[in-house]
């Protein structure tokens, strides 16, 4: 039966699996007599982990649907002890019974409201995108490993334009690319970095420290509104010292990277006008070096 | 400890840690099939602290500012095996390393990292862990100056290496079962997590601000157990005792304890019911805020785990001294051994 189930029974199995999560009752769902589960980079039984402390469904809820692998992806909310937290999964089905599901529970409470108070995704997303017009499967994959391959060491030097020029990335909600007011990025003080496109970002050689993303896997790509939702391995192995940027100036990582870290990513792209138009950035880290634990996808 | 092989341990130990700090594995002499693994996770010989690691404790080195001569090593002639229990500095992160490396005749053939590094606060220049839930006691790099001659000094007890085993690992079955009776404790035992007294400790804060009264680090271990502090592990997974040497007493455990969020408060006699702390709902931006002059971070409502090393001596069949470093990690981990 893969492939049979349609954008609305894919969604509806989100959220019959949100349900029975916050019910912390798997058996409310059909899971197939083999299931790949696992939490935040972990291989645990059904029924542990999150299953014990999710108690509400947030606000925000975008759906990544592939009904040709009968798969199904979510960013979103959920309550944890009645906190915010981002809740992210994806499912496989085989005869409509759970095969796959992995779930990232991200303890990020002010990231998990600042999407809660934003409600649903941007409409760009959830445009459906007519049979004539969308690009491949292939061609859709594309745009993210593009992403993720310029950015891994990235020096500034490469071709960048596969960017369009109104391009956004959001991380846990937050708009890191052409905001107007002053705010700095990530581990760095740079005020600078988040007024610029993402191209220009990509230009500057600032992401250096980035040296490796690993294991990408398009665990769904959503061809009707040409969206892909990965997951992968990024890597800051620790021994970017300096960076060299573009600009002539010199960064330093902060002490952050002293040490080998690694951000298990899920991670949405959206295609548009044959460009990367939207990304959406969530992260939760691991011990450095940790491999993803899906099996051949 | 002096015989030719032990020295050849010792020093195979050294150059393991040297190759660290110079990048470069090239010239040790591995097993063609030689496996690492740090912080539980398989990496290739050369990856990880091989890019990082900069000084570690007995390096011979100038004195540095954040280097702690902190160092104690276990040398096992019958397992090919030698270990290092001590300070390093990575770039310029203070941090305390379990590095076991296990030769199968001439060759390397096993080489295990158990890393725990200082965690800043700050808004950008800081390195806590993103959205990982911090421990109750996070690592103190002061706290390892030197080790205590009250862990390390000779034994006179002569309990045998059965025995010192059996002990250490039932000091993990009264955590997991929350059964102070299932060990002894020597009377003033100590404890010590990532460089903080653990038990018995007279500044210790509570566990929950809404329970004043209830401090576990104040209370000896014994009581703490009996208390129901522990309740909130419910696994102590994975153990291997790595080392045992009964000249002082002394089992070197690693450990995964298992947090599965499963319980949220203990009723405690003479306190009432103390909740576990967490996130408060409503209040999550107070409690991040207070993270800085806060020792307990308030991680103990969500699943986690925690990837242990332990020192353990053992007086008479007693308990006596425990000295742990750990750090968090997704709930759920495997050691990868």
């Amino acid at each position: 039966m893969t492939g049979k189930l349609g954008r609305e029974e894919l969604e509806r199995m989100i959220d019959r699996y949100m349900e029975a999560v916050v019910a912390d009752d798997p058996s409310r769902l059909p899971w197939a007599e083999h299931v790949e589960y696992i939490e935040n980079n972990q291989r645990i039984p059904i029924g542990e982990g999150a299953w014990a402390t999710i108690d509400g469904i947030g606000a925000y809820k975008h759906y990544y649907a592939d009904p040709e692998r009968a798969r199904v992806g979510f960013i979103g909310t959920a309550r944890e002890n009645g906190v915010p937290c981002l809740f992210n999964f994806f499912l496989e089905l085989a005869d409509g019974k759970i095969a796959k599901a992995e779930t990232l529970v991200i303890r990020d409470p002010v990231g998990a409201r600042r999407l809660d108070e934003q409600g649903t995704p941007d409409d760009v997303w959830l445009e459906t995108v007519p049979a004539e017009e969308r690009l491949s499967r292939e061609e859709l994959i594309g745009f993210p490993d593009r992403y993720f391959s310029s950015l891994e060491f990235n020096d500034g030097l490469g071709d960048y334009s596969f960017f369009h020029r109104d391009c956004d990335r959001y991380e846990h909600g937050k708009r890191t690319t052409n905001v107007t007011e002053e705010q700095s990025y990530g581990h760095s003080g740079d005020t600078s970095f988040t007024r610029m496109s993402c191209e220009q970002q990509w230009k500057t050689g600032f992401m250096g420290f980035v040296t490796g993303i690993r294991e990408r896997h398009w665990v769904v790509v959503d061809e009707e509104r040409q969206a892909v939702l990965a997951i992968a391995m990024f890597d800051h192995d620790g021994t970017v010292r300096s960076i060299q940027l573009t600009n002539g100036k010199t960064s330093y990582p902060s002490p952050y990277f002293d040490v080998g870290r690694t951000m298990h990513i899920m991670e949405g792209f959206k295609v548009k006008y044959g460009k990367l138009y939207r990304i959406e950035a969530t992260m939760y880290e691991v011990p450095y070096g940790a491999r993803s634990p899906l099996l051949a996808l | 400890m002096t015989t030719e092989e032990s020295g050849r341990l010792r020093d195979g130990l050294d150059s393991v840690l040297r190759a660290m700090v110079a990048h470069d594995p090239l010239g040790l002499p591995l097993a063609e099939d030689a496996r690492y693994t740090e912080i539980a996770q398989p990496l290739d010989i050369g990856d990880g602290l091989w890019g990082t690691l900069t000084r570690f404790a007995g390096d011979g080195g100038d004195p540095h500012p954040k280097l702690n001569p902190y160092r104690i090593d276990f040398i096992d002639e019958a397992a090919g095996q030698a270990i290092f229990f001590g300070a390093t500095v990575e770039n310029n992160t203070p941090g305390m390393l379990m590095l076991r490396v296990r030769y199968s005749g001439a060759r390397i053939a096993e080489i295990e990292a158990l890393a725990v590094r200082e965690e800043i606060v700050g808004d950008h220049g800081g390195t806590v862990t993103m959205f990982q839930p911090r421990l109750l006691l996070p690592f103190e790099p002061g706290g390892f100056a030197a080790p205590d001659p009250a862990l390390v000094a000779p034994s006179s007890r002569g309990d045998d290496e059965k025995v010192l085993v059996a002990v250490a690992d039932a000091f993990f079955d009264a955590i997991e079962r929350d059964d102070p009776d299932l060990v002894e404790f020597a009377q003033d035992c100590v404890v010590r997590h990532n460089g903080r007294l653990a038990a018995e400790d007279p500044d210790a804060p509570p566990l929950n601000p809404e329970v004043p009264a209830y401090r576990p680090f104040s209370l000896s271990v014994r009581e703490q157990i009996a208390t129901g502090f522990t309740r909130y592990t419910a696994r102590v997974n994975h153990r291997r005792h790595v080392a045992v040497d009964p000249s002082r007493g002394l089992v070197l455990s690693v450990a995964v304890f298992d947090h599965p969020a499963r319980v949220h408060e203990i009723e405690v006699p003479g306190f009432g019911t103390v909740p576990f702390p967490g996130y408060v709902a409503g209040q999550e931006e107070l409690t991040i805020a207070a993270l800085p002059g806060s020792r307990i971070y308030p991680n103990l409502q969500v699943p986690t785990s925690d990837l242990h090393a332990q020192l353990t001596r053992i007086e008479g069949g007693r308990i006596a001294y425990v000295e742990a470093i750990s750090r968090g990690a997704p709930y759920g981990l495997p050691t990868g051994w």
